[in-house]
């Protein structure tokens, strides 16, 4: 069991005679035992921390440390980690069981301990009946799943998963993001897994470390990024349907502040609490978002009334989307499967003014997060 | 015009068959979606259609005239192809602008300025014009894909997995931009993909498709609420419906399915539902919940219990695997919801809930005439 | 200390030393033969080996006015060089029209239908290649006797096209497989016949293709031997050939045959480097899966 400390970390390299900064000061504290997602759109820098970690890629600057110690100038061998990569990597000149036993005979285990292991793995992946099978013989789901046996059986103090469910169709992945969750409640290893989507680092991570552009924008929990985003790129990024994002205009009524549609006779009055922070900072730009789960159909005491025009509407079985022009703007609502509107139909949509984000326009930073968390 | 009817349509490649006896007909202005796994024949039935492919028994009408044996250019219809089949060489205007210049059309290149010009501002692409295909990103790519299937108005469009090369959050807003679309411009539109959701947000009517036959065809909520068999129930939802084997005993107008794996679990059907299920025969059927119908709660007092193997919370909900003593359920949850691995969770399943399937052939004993 | 490709600076010295001593020990003909052009007859026979001398330009101006001076000579002779070099070209052009004109039309056969034999004649066609010139020579010989193709431009680029044609049919045909056939068929649902298609589509993205494989079957026939040899005369034979008149029983004219050589091999040279991007881009594209 191992955790992972990242202190100031940077990476760059050269490429066609240009500096590249490929992680650009990454600090983040990776707990013993915990399952931490790297997140975030291709060429954020996911991937070359991970490397790093792994000791597969040099590290420019800082430390990363694991259980305290520095590891910085430890080969891949020497750190007692394990990885999953996104192409399996399976040698195809060994049988499954083969595949699987390949670490443990490189570092001589004996041979009883070695049954053991693989025993375990095998009922811990449901591999019994594919273990004298080549790998090319083998589906995309069940090259994976070897491809984590030979990682798990090692007994690894953490585990690093680059991207392995993303060659896989979309019946396999699912099946396997549930059993890669289940793999991490039984064998309690750390595991930092790195993803492009949203919605599986929501549905395995303990905590999610959102990068863009070579830098972490924000660390947390589910909750914390769908109800406390640092910035609008967290907000947007994280969620399907995407929150609603909307440039309204911020007023004062009756001694309230309140955002207003500029293009239709619609408005939120916000907190109380929140206006004295946006005077104190002379803020008059924001973009409100308010997240489509957040927007109810029926009234509660207190919501604010959004009206709006049925636009789209999307049958999805479970569950309907509903796409309302309120104004010029378009406000999507998570509705449930037994409501269905037609186009043109008129909605009254209600929110509760303390669900809604607030963002400064020209800087991009969450104000209701802050607001939140320090009021 | 823009009519299409397939009449026991096959295409055999030597043994293979890839489309078996496809009958349908699809009535002007509808957006048809043909959903299924790959392989199903999909992308060939589009072919079929555009007769880039031959037919090899059987008759295709498209606006009530005979196609079998006119060539593409001749059927007046526009396809999107999966990998866009945009023309490296020429520019965007250049591709939009191509249909327009065949021999078939006598336009003016001032003409064929203001359509494509047109096209591109409805798509949103108007500062693309010049640009190459491979400076595009995905999505750009697949807007001049329509927007050269768009600028001749034909009276039928074939889209071929337009989305699934695309970002899961553009895919989304494609969705709802082709939905617009499609109730602007009216034309008849047969619409490929294997992705279920797509289907039921997009099709006027949705026709599932396997290993080349049509296995039910009708509106989104009813191919959705009332399958036909199992692989439509199974195909179209997310999570996908639980299936459970379970023996069947009657008694006095009303019928017992009790599940295999664990006699704790049955259901009792009566009345009209109980005879239906009778009339088949059958000793053992197939029990379909969908995860949604299943209910659960703190499990003090619930007569059925399970544990929890995994939980994958989502945005807005969840996705709960229930161990109920060796028989797996999936269960969709609120995501406000939280489960520890191994916790004990209570469900109820209402009868009125399930579907009931032939464990032999698959098919919805209630459905099947 | 690491360079970004990790190598360290020793190892990068090694490594292009040896490319440096490579280098030389490929073009050390090419640049002995440039040499042996410049210098005087007695320069070029004397050991060792010179290489500061006095150059002279007097080979060049032999071989272009087509009159030889020389020591030792019974009288004057002509050797029609710039003819020759005329020759090379009309033989070695003519030659991969020829194929272009019928290779593309099968690379494209090839590469996009499916007939019995397909993969059997492709590869016949391939090991005209194979084949060493001289098997078939003889056979060859009467043959053309037979129809008076001997002499005669056109009996040479049709011999050529062995050379030449397999060339352009295997790079093609790999070419066009790489053309998705998905372009085709949305050229045809725009509105377009199987002709018009093919020009307006196909053709233009084999382009490349068409550049490459010419310019690589180009060279080859213009450097060929054997068939001009034993299949033209004096009239037609190429530039290849011409340099063996300087070579009579009396004497061997090194310094002429070194300029004829040179001559020869500067065009050859100058489409080489020049196509050099296109080569490269042309031949792998046809090789790799994107």
């Amino acid at each position: 069991m191992a955790s992972i400390t990242l202190e100031h970390v940077n990476k760059t390299y050269v490429s066609e005679g240009k500096q590249v900064e490929a992680v650009r000061d990454l600090s983040l504290e990776i707990h013993d035992g915990e399952f931490v997602c790297l997140l975030g759109p291709s060429g954020c820098g996911k991937t070359s921390t991970l490397r790093m970690i792994a000791g597969l890629e040099d590290i420019s600057g800082g430390e990363i440390l694991s259980n305290d110690l520095v590891v910085n100038n430890l080969s891949p061998q020497e750190r007692n980690i394990a990885m999953a990569f996104e192409t399996y990597a399976l040698y195809t000149h060994l049988s499954v069981r083969d595949n699987i036993l390949f670490p443990l005979r490189a570092r001589r285990v004996p041979k009883d301990e070695m049954e053991r292991r693989l025993a375990v793995v095998v009922e811990m992946l449901d591999i019994a009946d594919i273990l004298d099978r080549s790998p090319g013989n083998l589906s995309g789901g069940q090259q994976q799943r070897v491809s984590l046996g030979r990682a798990i059986i090692r007994q690894p103090g953490v585990f690093l998963l680059d991207e392995p469910l993303s060659h896989l169709d979309v019946s396999q992945r699912i099946v396997l993001r549930a059993r890669i969750k289940r793999l991490h409640a039984e064998l309690k290893t750390t595991m930092i897994y790195v993803t492009h989507d949203q919605e599986e680092a929501i549905s395995l991570a303990d905590r999610i470390a959102v990068m863009q552009f070579a830098e972490l924008q924000q660390v947390g929990t589910r909750e914390d990024l769908l109800d406390a985003p640092e910035n609008l790129f967290v907000a947007d990024f994280i969620g399907e349907p995407p929150i609603n994002l909307l440039r309204w205009n911020l007023e004062q009524t009756n001694g309230h502040v309140a955002l207003k549609s500029p293009t239709a006779d619609c408005q939120i009055v916000l907190p109380d609490a929140w206006k004295d922070y946006l005077s104190k900072n002379n803020i008059r730009k924001l973009v409100l978002g308010i997240r489509p789960h957040d927007i109810r159909l029926t009234e509660n005491p207190g919501d604010a009334r959004l009206n709006g025009v049925v636009d789209v509407f999307e049958f999805l079985g479970e569950i309907n989307y509903v796409h309302c022009a309120v104004g010029s703007d378009l406000v999507t609502v998570v509705a449930d499967a037994d409501t269905f509107f037609s186009r043109g139909e008129r909605v009254a949509m209600y929110v509760r003014p303390d669900r809604v984000h607030i963002f400064d326009a020209e800087t991009e930073k969450c104000i209701s997060s802050v607001l939140k968390r320090g009021a | 015009m823009g009519t299409v009817v397939f009449e026991s349509v096959t295409k055999t490649y030597g043994e293979t068959v890839a489309v078996k006896d496809l009958s349908l007909e699809i009535a002007e202005a509808e957006f048809f979606v043909i959903v299924g796994p790959s392989g199903a024949g999909k992308t060939t039935t589009l072919k079929l259609t555009a007769g880039l492919v031959p037919i090899t028994k059987g008759k295709l009408y498209i606006g009530g005239k005979l196609a079998n044996t006119l060539p593409p250019a001749e059927r007046n219809v526009a396809m999107t192809f999966e990998s866009y089949a945009l023309y490296p060489h020429m520019t965007v205007f250049e591709n939009i602008a191509n249909p327009l210049r065949s021999p078939l059309e006598t336009l003016t290149e001032e003409e064929i300025k203001t359509k494509v010009e047109t096209v591109a501002e409805l798509l949103r692409m108007g500062q693309l014009l010049e640009r190459y295909p491979r400076e595009l990103s995905g999505g750009q790519k697949q807007r001049v894909s329509l927007g050269r299937a768009m600028v001749r108005r034909p009276a039928v469009f074939l889209l071929d997995e337009p989305l699934s090369h695309v970002d899961a959050k553009v895919r989304q807003y494609m969705r709802v931009e082709l939905n617009r679309l499609q109730k602007e411009l009216k034309t008849t539109t047969i619409y490929v993909t294997h992705d279920y959701v797509e289907a039921l947000s997009l099709g006027d009517r949705v026709g599932v498709l396997r290993e080349g036959e049509l296995v039910q065809v009708g509106r989104p909520s009813e191919v959705y609420s009332r399958p036909v068999d199992e692989f439509v129930a199974k195909h179209l939802g997310q999570p996908e419906i639980n299936l459970i084997d379970a023996r069947i005993t009657s008694s006095n107008g009303t019928v017992r399915l009790v599940a295999e794996k664990n006699p704790k679990l049955d259901f009792i059907l009566d009345g009209k539902r109980a005879e239906t299920v009778r009339r088949a025969g059958r000793a053992q059927v197939r029990v379909g919940i969908r995860p949604q119908a299943i209910k659960h709660s703190s499990g003090k007092t619930d007569r059925l219990v399970g544990e929890v193997y995994v939980f994958e919370p989502s945005v807005f909900s969840g996705q709960l695997i229930l161990d109920f003593q060796g028989l797996p359920l999936t269960v969709l949850t609120k995501a406000s919801d939280r489960f520890e691995v191994g916790q004990r969770v209570g469900f109820d399943i209402s009868p009125a809930d399930i579907y009931v399937f032939d464990p032999q052939t698959g098919k919805n004993l209630e459905t099947t005439r | 200390m690491k360079s970004s490709k990790g190598e360290s600076i020793f190892e990068k010295i090694i490594l292009d030393t040896l490319l440096v001593v490579l280098f030389i020990v490929i073009l050390f003909p090419l640049i002995w033969v440039v040499l042996m052009s410049l210098k005087t007859e007695s320069d070029i026979l004397s050991w060792p080996p010179k290489f500061l001398f006095d150059p002279t330009l007097q080979h060049f101006r032999n071989i272009i006015s087509g009159v030889t001076k020389g020591a030792g000579d019974v009288g004057e002779s002509t050797v029609r060089i710039l003819h020759y070099f005329a020759n090379s070209l009309i033989v070695s052009f003519g030659s991969i029209l020829v194929s272009i004109v019928v290779g593309v039309p099968a690379a494209y056969a090839i590469a996009r239908f499916k007939f019995r034999g397909k993969e059997d004649i492709a590869f016949t066609l391939l090991s005209f290649r194979f084949a060493p010139a001289l098997m078939v020579i003889i056979p060859l010989y009467v043959i053309f006797r037979k129809l008076g193709l001997n002499s005669t431009y056109i009996g040479l680029i049709w011999v050529y096209q062995l050379i030449t044609l397999p060339m352009i049919v295997w790079i093609l045909r790999g070419y066009l497989e790489d053309i998705s056939p998905e372009l085709e068929e949305a050229c045809l649902v725009d509105g377009y016949s199987h002709w018009r298609t093919f020009w307006r589509v196909t053709l233009p993205l084999a382009r490349p293709g068409i550049v490459a494989s010419g310019l690589l079957a180009f060279i080859y026939a213009w450097n060929n031997f054997v068939f001009a040899l034993i299949l033209g005369s004096t009239d037609v034979q190429p530039i290849t050939l011409g340099a063996l008149q300087f070579i009579t029983a009396a004497s061997v004219r090194y310094g002429d045959v070194a300029a004829t050589v040179v001559l020869a091999f500067i065009p050859a040279l100058a489409l080489s480097i020049y196509s050099q991007r296109h080569l490269v881009r042309g031949l792998s594209f046809g090789a790799v899966k994107a």
